[in-house]
């Protein structure tokens, strides 16, 4: 079903311009990339600041509200601009082991970067076990990152 | 001129540039890790120009986003810097002739320029202005062109591969 | 500059032509203009991203030209079996790609077909072209 869905994807007027078009592909992952480059800041210095490594004077949720319109317009950015890349091809990227575990790695990091926003929120004293947690979100997201490459790679 | 095209020989020869020209997971390493420090660099540098602007980190001080960035951006530079450096060494010849690499080196020397001066001038009297609704009109114009800048360096770096 | 070896496609191109996905192949190489080339090598380059393989290819004016044809990086060619001293200077290799879209003497090269009889898959992992899959 979920293959049905990719295919349809790829027969969209969207996803036969992805795929027939120069430069299309190249130039909607350069926009992938810069937002991976924004993401990149927002979701380092969040978690950073989660941790208590960066910014100490202020609250975590301080920090984070002032983030969250940009790590999210980085991140809408990366869904959209992925989305139409996949289109281009979408039966290559859905057989792919490396995009596979990309996706999965992306559901648990927003899950958890969700998850942390809202306990930060909710604190004026952030646990050791809250700050532990930011960590392994941002490596998380870090692995999400390194998936993406692979899949270009492998 | 000459002597520019020996200096990229030279080091196009060295054998660390050979082996990782030559290696089967180096050099996609390599190149990953300068891919994703990316967000390190221009991440936290665009972070500190929104903050300028006022569009985002609103409610935490300016001077303190910037000292607290900083070192990010520095040791996200210095990661960069090596990666960037072994990857031009291991293909240095041909990188001199590319276009879009020469163009990529001028805006980075152009975004470096915009930050000094930016804090040579209107950032040494931060403390006046920092409390202020918006920031001074060259503050702002010092933040848009570092966003600017760093964008075409993202895109010009991106775009090396595609021209021979 | 005209190739004296321009020959009809095999077969097994002609059936992955059609799965053509433009990534960074397109934007650099003409899908529509398949070609073969015969050589012999005259310089190799086992390097990252790309390597690339120079072949004097004879013209149909009795000169000869010298060729680039563009294959992944060693990485992916030694996933596909292929180790750098494999082929040598001297070798002849038999080359089907598409064209560069500048002009350029370069094909990226889909497939080779080695001295001791081997066919390899020369493409770029992920760039899209005929043939990309996603083991590369």
């Amino acid at each position: 079903m979920l293959e049905n869905l990719f295919r349809w994807l790829g027969a969209t007027p969207v996803g036969l311009y992805m795929r027939d078009s120069d430069w299309g592909f190249a130039s909607v992952e350069t926009v992938h990339l810069l937002g991976l480059t924004a993401l990149g800041g927002a979701v380092v210095v969040a978690h950073l600041a989660g941790a208590g490594v960066i910014l100490r004077q202020s609250s975590p949720a301080a920090v984070q509200r002032g983030l969250r319109g940009f790590g999210t317009g980085a991140l809408v950015a990366l869904i959209v601009s992925g989305v139409l890349l996949v289109s281009s091809k979408p039966i290559r990227y859905y057989l792919d082991g490396a995009f596979r575990i990309k996706m999965l790695l992306l559901a648990l990091a927003i899950a958890s970067s969700i998850a942390l926003y809202r306990a930060f929120a909710n604190t004026d004293a952030p646990s050791p076990a809250l700050r532990g947690a930011a960590l392994l979100s941002l490596g998380l997201w870090l692995s999400v990152g390194v998936a993406g490459r692979i899949i270009g790679f492998l | 001129m000459n002597l520019l095209v020996d200096f990229c020989q030279w080091l196009n020869d060295l054998p660390p540039s050979q082996t990782l020209a030559e290696s089967e997971w180096a050099f996609p390493i390599v190149e990953s890790v300068h891919v994703l420090a990316l967000g390190l660099v221009a991440g936290t540098v665009a972070l500190v120009d929104l903050r300028v602007l006022g569009l985002a980190l609103g409610d935490i001080r300016l001077t303190a986003v910037a000292r607290r960035l900083l070192p990010l951006t520095w040791g996200g530079f210095a990661v960069m810097a090596l990666t960037g450096g072994a990857l031009f060494a291991s293909e240095a010849v041909k990188l001199s002739h590319n276009p879009l690499f020469l163009l990529k080196l001028v805006l980075l020397l152009l975004a470096g320029l915009n930050a000094w001066v930016f804090h040579a001038t209107v950032y040494r009297r931060v403390a006046v202005w920092e409390q202020a609704p918006v920031a001074p009109a060259q503050a702002r114009v010092a933040a848009i062109t570092s966003l600017a800048t760093w964008t075409a360096i993202i895109i010009a770096g991106r775009f090396i591969a595609y021209v021979h | 500059m005209k190739l004296a070896h321009l020959m009809a496609l095999p077969l097994a191109l002609l059936t992955v032509a059609p799965a053509l996905a433009h990534h960074s192949f397109s934007a650099e190489f003409d899908g529509k203009k398949p070609v073969r080339l015969v050589g012999k090598i005259s310089k190799i380059e086992w390097t990252n991203p790309h390597s690339y393989f120079y072949l004097e290819v004879a013209g149909r004016d009795g000169k000869t030209a010298t060729w680039a044809c563009e294959s992944g990086g060693p990485g992916a060619l030694s996933r596909r079996g292929w180790k750098k001293g494999d082929v040598k200077i001297g070798d002849t290799l038999i080359v089907d790609g598409y064209l560069a879209k500048d002009g350029a003497h370069l094909i990226d090269a889909r497939r080779l077909k080695l001295p001791d009889g081997r066919q390899i898959y020369g493409g770029t992992p992920g760039d899209g072209g005929p043939g990309d899959n996603a083991n590369g």
